[in-house]
């Protein structure tokens, strides 16, 4: 998977996404075993416009049922059937959010907190600061919590208010 | 439809419907991605600090001059004073600190695999001096043994924009023979055609060194990618330099 031609497609096209999941997480601390990109996308009309056309130029595919899997459809309005898609694309897997588990409705308020970057090759994403990574943690049942990821966390928020001191 | 229910049902689905070869070299390439992407004390083929006792030899210091050391005395060679070594000090203005300097334009100019904090205080990059004359510097027998300065060297002369010509007759003038040719028998295993490795091998006479223990091991000189959950079988790249 080339993460960086899916950040780029997201990038190209302006659709306003904050990077979440375990790519955030490895691209700011720790290696982690992940194989999809998780974005959370700002719910509005103009922004799934804007992320289908991003999609479509992905090659993106998703279906209702696997019989249904096909290339998504130039029409936006799929994208509003439910909370949340798994898609794969010529890059890669993509998940797709509308809302996140935890900060339900609370994107802009995340966004702001959120914390810009970019990777090994220059390509500029906005990632889930840490503080809202590990509200996402503590929202999931306990057997699907990822302790280490939690204390990294925990670790660099600690680290980040003492520096402030 | 609850939240967990809808995204165990959209992994599923995808599972289902993607094909599983192509599954299969994305997941290769995230891995590869990744570990290009983590900072560099994170990587997997991080270059290690060598350990350091409390007392020895390389926290000596005699009449002024360190006796950790050289790579030639690793090889059992006799060191030459270098006229490269010398231009490049005054061409570069990092004078003692020359081997600090060439690592850093190394890894200015490619050599992203030791990227590393370097001393802000050593002059820029001289652009007027070239790649296979950093990189030769690099494998000087004069330097205080390094590793990761070979290692670096290999790195940044594994390119296309590098004269094989020009490094061969540099390695023979500044006697690293057989540190350039270690280098290109490793990179054969990975890239038979890989230049300039592939020229050396063929045109740079040996020249035996009673040791050559202290040259890097080939997988120091590689990269190592694809460990994965999945026991698929680990991929090996050269480290060729980012251009």
């Amino acid at each position: 998977m080339n993460v960086d031609e899916i950040l780029s497609a997201l990038n190209n096209e302006q659709v306003d996404y904050l990077l979440i999941g375990g790519m955030n997480f490895l691209l700011r601390h720790l290696p982690e075993l992940t194989f999809d990109v998780d974005v959370w996308v700002r719910d509005e009309a103009a922004n799934l416009e804007r992320l289908n056309r991003a999609l479509r130029k992905l090659g993106a595919e998703w279906g209702r049922t696997e019989a249904e899997w096909r290339p998504v459809p130039d029409d936006w309005h799929w994208l509003q059937s439910q909370g949340l898609f798994c898609l794969t694309t010529k890059h890669g897997a993509l998940d797709v959010f509308r809302d996140v588990r935890g900060l339900e409705g609370r994107y802009f308020e995340c966004q702001k907190r959120g914390l810009t970057s970019s990777t090994g090759t220059g390509v500029k994403f906005t990632g889930l600061s840490d503080e809202d990574m590990l509200t996402c943690q503590e929202a999931l049942p306990a057997a699907e919590q990822k302790q280490t990821r939690m204390e990294v966390l925990r670790a660099a928020i600690a680290k980040a208010k003492e520096q402030l001191r | 439809m609850n939240w967990d229910h809808l995204k165990r049902e959209e992994e599923r689905k995808r599972d289902a419907a993607s094909d599983p070869a192509q599954r299969w070299i994305h997941i290769q390439q995230t891995i590869t991605w990744a570990e290009a992407n983590l900072p560099p004390h994170l990587r997997r083929n991080r270059p290690r600090q060598p350990r350091r006792t409390s007392f020895d030899r390389s926290t000596l210091e005699s009449k002024g001059r360190s006796i950790a050391p050289t790579l030639a005395d690793k090889l059992g060679d006799v060191a030459q004073v270098s006229g490269l070594a010398i231009r490049l000090a005054q061409a570069s203005r990092a004078g003692g600190r020359l081997p600090d300097w060439l690592l850093k334009v190394a890894v200015e100019r490619g050599a992203k695999h030791y990227q590393r904090p370097f001393d802000s205080t050593l002059p820029p990059d001289n652009p007027t001096i070239t790649d296979e004359e950093i990189g030769v510097a690099l494998c000087l027998g004069q330097h205080p043994y390094n590793l990761d300065h070979l290692r670096a060297a290999a790195q940044l002369l594994s390119s296309p924009r590098v004269s094989p010509k020009r490094l061969g007759w540099l390695a023979v003038l500044e006697r690293c023979e057989p540190v350039m040719l270690h280098i290109a028998e490793v990179a054969a295993r990975f890239g038979p055609d890989l230049e300039p490795w592939s020229y050396l091998r063929g045109h740079l006479a040996p020249r035996p060194v009673p040791r050559t223990d202290a040259l890097p091991h080939w997988s120091r000189l590689v990269s190592h990618t694809g460990v994965t959950a999945f026991g698929g079988p680990p991929r090996i790249d050269w480290l060729a330099r980012s251009e």
